[in-house]
């Protein structure tokens, strides 16, 4: 862990992964149907990975760094800091981490393990507290890794959803996390900051269901890889900012509605992918599915509308029923595979096939990822019952496997395109 | 009188099929070389010489395979998949209830699921590794100093089958030099190997599939050891296709068909 | 496992308490009024005349009965009083000091005079009498006549809402009786085959009025005034006297339980916990949203509660609806509800088989109909109890103090709680003692509404319900025997909560937002109905979800009110706009 780099690997670094962030924002912007208020959006993701800038933030704002979708963002938005998406998907960075994780973790920590120990990453340098959720086993030891360089605090997850016990210990721990972070940012968190915060991410919120309903009309009036690329930079904004800006998004697309041109031709299977995160810049299979013709409608994964989807659901205003609240919205409706009973995921999952118009589900498992890999056979087996195929499609953050990926999904989507034309001969 | 032609563009082989209303009129395969488009310009030439028919008489061309995209002479391309699934229904045994095909081709072995109506339900695929599939067979009949047509009677004889325990191409390959210099028989080696693709593809199978019989297509279908390896192994009998070697490219054929018909 | 046995004990103990004291509730006194007949003094005013009357008894301020009566007749009244076991005969002397073993029952009877009542040119005999009825015994069910051969025209109050007519000690059926209200309005009545006067306006009856029978040559008059008093006279006033006690009294405990839960806490949560949770306050943040349907809601609560405690009166016409039952809490104390509350009734069975039949008979269909079609919506929309536990949690709101949440442990708990009040509840009806002795909602309608009661265990029980309710919200709704009653019928009624199991998230938040800490609402993944004996369908689970569709509240299968995610995440958005319109 104490191995330095020189500044000769270092550039190599940057420049290598310079090219793979290029190439991969290139290609997803140069897909048609791009809109104008998306560039904002993509301007965030290249600031970060292309030129390696910090997170635009306030002046005062520390950053604060978070793993997984479970970390509560208000509270540290409460103490005036700025929170900032870890997980990492970088072929670059996974390929240093690779010294240090043992073979089969999963590429997500890798990349993590690699962005800690390069020093390269603004974003990462600059990060005085790191909050990681003890979701899997491979987050619970890099937690352990990475308390040698950085304040870490962990957060453990309660190992069940519906007994009030442990989400009355989760919420204990909140209430040791509070000082923690008020400590690192000098900020009380007050009632009134807390639920200024909860109104912050709560607009982000309002304007994401704005644009979850646009994406659900068909045709298709964005292309899929291109709302990975907006739900990604959510990652590293302000959350106030990324909803200004998605209501610019949705005004433009309403007005496209309203013009009716769509992205799309109407006949393209409408995709959903599920799974482990897709983090950018490894959007490699969002595009490919693309490339192969069919649509990504909708994706449920916790980069993209799973980490923002759920409401805080506040009774009242005071403190401990705003945190309750807030512990609730990170844990329960949370369809993460690292909890023991997980069945909701297959009616989340089932309501967007309803939602969406979903004709086929693609199932992402990042290599390593185990939670990921037990659940598929459920879904399977229960989505073979409402007809709509699943495909598995393992993979890491190389780029080797792209050619076995697509014509996998090149075969899927001719499944999907020979049941249509069935149905509509039916018809 | 109207033709289609399916071709299958493999990592070995291409293969076309004629096919003429609801008959397969003819097959022809060459192993593919460094252009796939002119060997197969050329299948299909050879193909109209021996049906005595012109090129303008075959109404749809199409691809199928790894190298569809850059067959040309082809009118469209689809992916093999599909095109086996296609094919099966007019290659399969009468008696033959659509549940699982398990395609051994030379790069890649996969298994495709059916339901009652030839539909495709689902598929797996081997990835990255070779074992399981024809090219594994070639390597290790070429060790053994015979042919693979010849590999599947070789190994019938054998009773006492070799254990094969490693799964990739090389491994085995070193594993089966090692069983060789102990004077194994070559038929138990041989034997041993089939064994060891079928548990290889086993693997990839879900358990739970119980409706409907499994048919092999593919080159490796062919090989009548690993037909035998793969009842021995499911305890169940497994059908093979009419034309295993053929069955992509006559899905596909079948599809322009249809296509035409549209 | 220390913990569970703890509050397991808490329970226990807390059921056996329950249990004991409500069998010696009465010897519990929380608060009673000097209603006994002898603290009540006679004054006498001899030089009062009035056409209604020759003799008449009214109620001067502080327990003072004035007789007055007009001046040539004075000597020669003579007063009955009843006591428990007779009647006695009084002089006018001998009535300065009233009897200890009084029950509060006076009749005084003028002589014959003669005069023409009514204008016909010839004399008739007026036989004038009057009655007072004060002291504690007022308000009984059964009619106490004095059944004494000279006074040959007696009024009676029976059921707490009628009057019954005797003559000659006989029940007089099926005649015409005028009724002469103090503000000398004059109406004719017809008396019912049982003697009964029906429909006479409360306030009429609150102020006292005359009864005219005339037969023949002969008219007879009484006076009757019932121990009552308008609003807003010293009277009136001084029923709050126990509520005002009973609010004392809480907000003591809400205090107290404030400053033990900080400590309870710094022990367990440490010093952030109370220092985050410490600053109560008045600040208001953004906008508070209420749907229509919340708003709807509180009206009809607001209603119920008016309408138990003083529509009654207000319309003066509620006696007629007092045959139908709604089953709420509402104390049956308070004469001006305008529906029979008929927890008194379930409570007290042997009372209700001495009615007559019809009154059974309508008792029991609207009780049923209720119970079966109606359930407990009535408790979310009805319930004056329930209103009074939703205002006492609102103010909690307001100030900004942490609620206390049940977890389902706890919850589980209350369950026995509950069950000792069912137990309560009916078994009470066969043991003899009276279980409004300790019903916790004897003091709000009544004191309210004007009526003096007396509480006892009641008194304290209902401290306990308003700092319960103050910190959990409907905490009386959690152990409510009579809402439990209304639940078992459930699968019948009209009104239904449905869930669209497929939409849910499992956010948990309609768990959060139920007032009865129901947790099969969150987790139910099959059923598409998931009201429960528990449901008093208040629909907060359904404003607080946030999916399309995922509850709605039908009636008759169609439905009225759903959750949706427009609506929910609307709020967020607006006071976005307003701040960056600043």
């Amino acid at each position: 862990m104490t191995d330095d780099f020189d500044e000769h690997r270092k550039e190599l670094f940057r420049n290598k992964s310079r090219r793979i962030a290029l190439s991969y924002l290139k290609k997803a912007e140069n897909i048609n149907g791009m809109f104008n208020e998306m560039k904002s959006f993509f301007n965030v993701l290249k600031n970060i990975f292309v030129d390696f800038e910090d997170i635009k933030r306030k002046k005062e704002a520390k950053l604060i760094g978070s793993y997984c979708a479970m970390v509560p963002e208000e509270l540290i938005y409460a103490a005036k800091g700025q929170p900032v998406r870890m997980c990492s998907g970088s072929y670059t960075a996974y390929s240093i981490g690779d010294e240090y994780a043992p073979r089969d973790a999963c590429p997500l920590v890798k990349s993590v393990m690699g962005f800690n120990n390069i020093n390269t990453m603004p974003m990462y340098d600059n990060c005085s507290l790191l909050i990681v959720p003890v979701s899997c086993d491979c987050k619970k030891k890099i937690a352990g890794l990475l308390m040698k360089n950085k304040n870490v605090f962990i957060l453990s997850m309660p190992p069940s959803k519906t007994d009030d016990y442990y989400m009355n210990e989760f919420i204990k721990q909140l209430y040791k996390l509070i000082p923690v972070i008020e400590e690192e940012t000098g900020n009380e968190i007050t009632e009134k900051s807390l639920f200024e915060a909860i109104q912050l991410t709560g607009y982000a919120q309002y304007e994401l269901s704005r644009f979850n309903s646009l994406k659900r009309k068909a045709p298709l009036l964005f292309n899929g890889s291109q709302v990975m690329s907006v739900m990604n930079a959510y990652a590293y904004m302000n959350a106030g900012e990324w909803g200004e800006q998605l209501k610019k998004l949705n005004d433009e697309a309403e007005k496209y509605l309203k013009n009716k041109e769509f992205s799309a031709k109407e006949n393209y299977p409408r995709i959903l992918i599920t799974g482990s995160p897709i983090v950018f810049p490894n959007i490699k299979i969002p595009l490919l599915i693309e490339e192969t013709g069919s649509h990504l409608t909708a994706d449920e994964t916790c980069m993209g509308e799973r980490s923002l989807y759920d409401p805080a659901i506040i009774i009242e205003n005071s403190f401990d029923s705003m945190l309750r609240g807030i512990a609730n919205r990170y844990i329960k409706p949370c369809t993460c595979p690292v909890f023991g009973n997980n069945t909701q995921r297959i009616f989340k999952i089932k309501q967007m096939i309803k939602d969406y118009g979903i004709q086929g589900v693609i199932y992402h498992v990042l290599r390593g990822c185990l939670v990921y890999d037990y659940e598929y056979q459920l879904i399977e087996n229960e989505l073979s019952k409402i007809n709509i195929p699943v495909i598995r499609v393992e993979s890491d953050y190389s780029e080797e496997d792209t050619e076995q990926i697509r014509i996998r999904l090149e075969a899927f989507t001719e499944i999907i395109k020979m049941r249509n034309l069935k149905k509509a001969g039916r018809e | 009188m109207a033709y289609f032609i399916g071709l299958d563009g493999g990592s070995t082989y291409v293969k076309a099929a004629l096919i003429n209303n609801k008959t397969i009129a003819d097959t022809i395969v060459k192993s593919s070389g460094i252009d796939n488009n002119k060997t197969a310009e050329k299948l299909i030439e050879i193909l109209c010489d021996r049906n005595r028919i012109k090129i303008s008489d075959i109404k749809y061309t199409m691809a199928t395979g790894y190298s569809r995209k850059i067959l040309d002479v082809a009118n469209d391309d689809i992916s093999e998949i599909t095109a086996h699934a296609y094919g099966v229904r007019i290659t399969a045994p009468k008696d033959y209830r659509p549940g699982m095909i398990v395609d051994i081709g030379g790069q890649d072995s996969k298994i495709i699921y059916l339901d009652s109506n030839f539909d495709v339900k689902n598929f797996t695929m081997n990835d990255k590794c070779a074992a399981g599939t024809g090219k594994f067979m070639e390597v290790i009949a070429q060790l053994l100093e015979t042919t693979i047509h010849k590999a599947g009677e070789i190994s019938l004889e054998s009773k006492e089958p070799c254990d094969i325990n490693s799964t990739c191409v090389v491994f085995a390959q070193t594993e089966v030099i090692s069983l060789m210099a102990r004077k194994f028989d070559r038929k138990d080696i041989l034997a041993g190997i089939h064994l060891s693709m079928a548990k290889r593809i086993i693997k990839m199978m879900k358990k739970a599939e119980k409706n409907g019989d499994i048919l092999m297509t593919g080159g490796g279908a062919l090989n009548i050891g690993i037909h035998k390896a793969f009842e021995e192994e499911l305890m169940r009998k497994v059908y093979v296709a009419e034309y295993p070697q053929f069955n992509g490219a006559i899905g596909a054929a079948l599809i322009g068909k249809e296509r035409c018909e549209q | 496992m220390i913990r569970i046995r703890k509050s397991v004990i808490i329970v226990f103990i807390l059921c056996i308490a329950l249990i004991l004291s409500a069998f010696f509730a009465k010897e519990f006194n929380f608060y009673s009024f000097d209603m006994m007949p002898y603290d009540y003094k006679m004054t006498f005013n001899n030089n009062k005349t009035s056409d209604i009357s020759s003799v008449w008894f009214s109620y001067g301020d502080d327990r003072e009965v004035i007789f007055n009566s007009n001046s040539d007749i004075t000597d020669n009244i003579k007063f009955y009083e009843k006591t428990e076991e007779s009647v006695n005969l009084k002089t006018y002397k001998e009535m300065t000091e009233i009897a200890e073993n009084s029950i509060g029952y006076y009749i005084a009877a003028a002589p014959v005079q003669k005069f023409d009542y009514n204008n016909d040119g010839i004399d008739e005999n007026v036989y004038d009498y009057t009655r007072a009825d004060f002291g504690p015994h007022t308000f009984e069910l059964a009619p106490r006549n004095f059944n004494v051969d000279n006074i040959l025209f007696e009024t009676a109050f029976e059921e707490r809402k009628y009057i019954k007519v005797f003559f000659k000690n006989e029940i007089l059926r099926n005649r015409t009786v005028n009724i002469i209200s103090k503000d000398g309005d004059f109406k004719e009545y017809n008396t019912d085959e049982n003697g009964f006067i029906k429909g006479l306006p409360s306030k009429v009856l609150r102020q006292g009025f005359t009864a005219v029978y005339s037969e023949g040559n002969n008219v007879y008059r009484i006076q009757y005034a019932i121990e009552d008093y308008d609003y807003f006279s010293s009277h009136f006033y001084k029923a709050f006297i126990p509520l005002l006690y009973v609010l004392f009294f809480s907000a003591l405990g809400i205090m107290a339980i404030y400053f033990i839960r900080e400590i309870y806490n710094r022990n367990k949560y440490g010093n952030i916990f109370a220092k985050k949770n410490k600053d109560f306050n008045f600040e208001r943040y953004g906008k508070t949203y209420y749907s229509k349907f919340t708003i709807i809601r509180f009206l009809f609560l607001l209603f119920g509660f008016v309408m138990w405690t003083y529509l009654g009166k207000l319309i003066s016409q509620g006696q007629t609806l007092n045959n139908i039952a709604i089953p709420v809490f509402s104390c049956p104390f308070n004469l001006d509800q305008t529906f029979e509350s008929s927890c008194y009734y379930l409570t007290h069975l042997t009372i209700l088989f001495t009615r007559n039949w019809k009154y059974i008979v309508s008792f029991l269909i609207t009780l049923f109909i209720m119970l079966i079609f109606g359930g407990r919506i009535l408790c979310g929309f009805m319930c004056p109890l329930g209103f009074v536990q939703d205002i006492v949690f609102k103010i909690r709101k307001t100030l900004h103090i942490k609620s206390i949440v049940l977890n389902d442990r706890a919850n589980r708990l209350i369950q026995f709680i509950k069950w000792i009040w069912i137990i309560l509840f009916i078994g009470f009806v066969f043991t003899g003692n009276d279980f409004c002795d300790i019903c916790p909602n004897k003091v709000f309608s009544p004191a309210l509404g004007g009526w003096w009661v007396n509480l006892a265990l009641a008194g304290f029980l209902e401290v306990s319900l308003l700092v319960g309710s103050f910190y959990i919200d409907r905490f009386w709704c959690l152990m409510c025997p009579m809402g439990y009653i209304l639940g078992i019928f459930y699968k019948y009624n009209i009104f239904k909560l449905k869930k669209d199991c497929t939409a849910c998230t499992e956010c948990g938040g309609c768990y959060e937002a139920c007032s009865m800490r129901l947790k099969n609402i969150y987790t139910e993944r099959e059923k598409e109905n998931v009201q429960c004996v528990d449901c008093i369908m208040c629909g907060k689970c359904i404003e607080k979800c946030p999916e399309n569709n995922a509850l709605s509240l039908t009636l008759f299968g169609k439905t009225i009110y759903s959750s949706s995610r427009e609506s929910f995440i609307k709020k967020y958005n607006k006071t976005r706009s307003d701040k960056s319109d600043r």
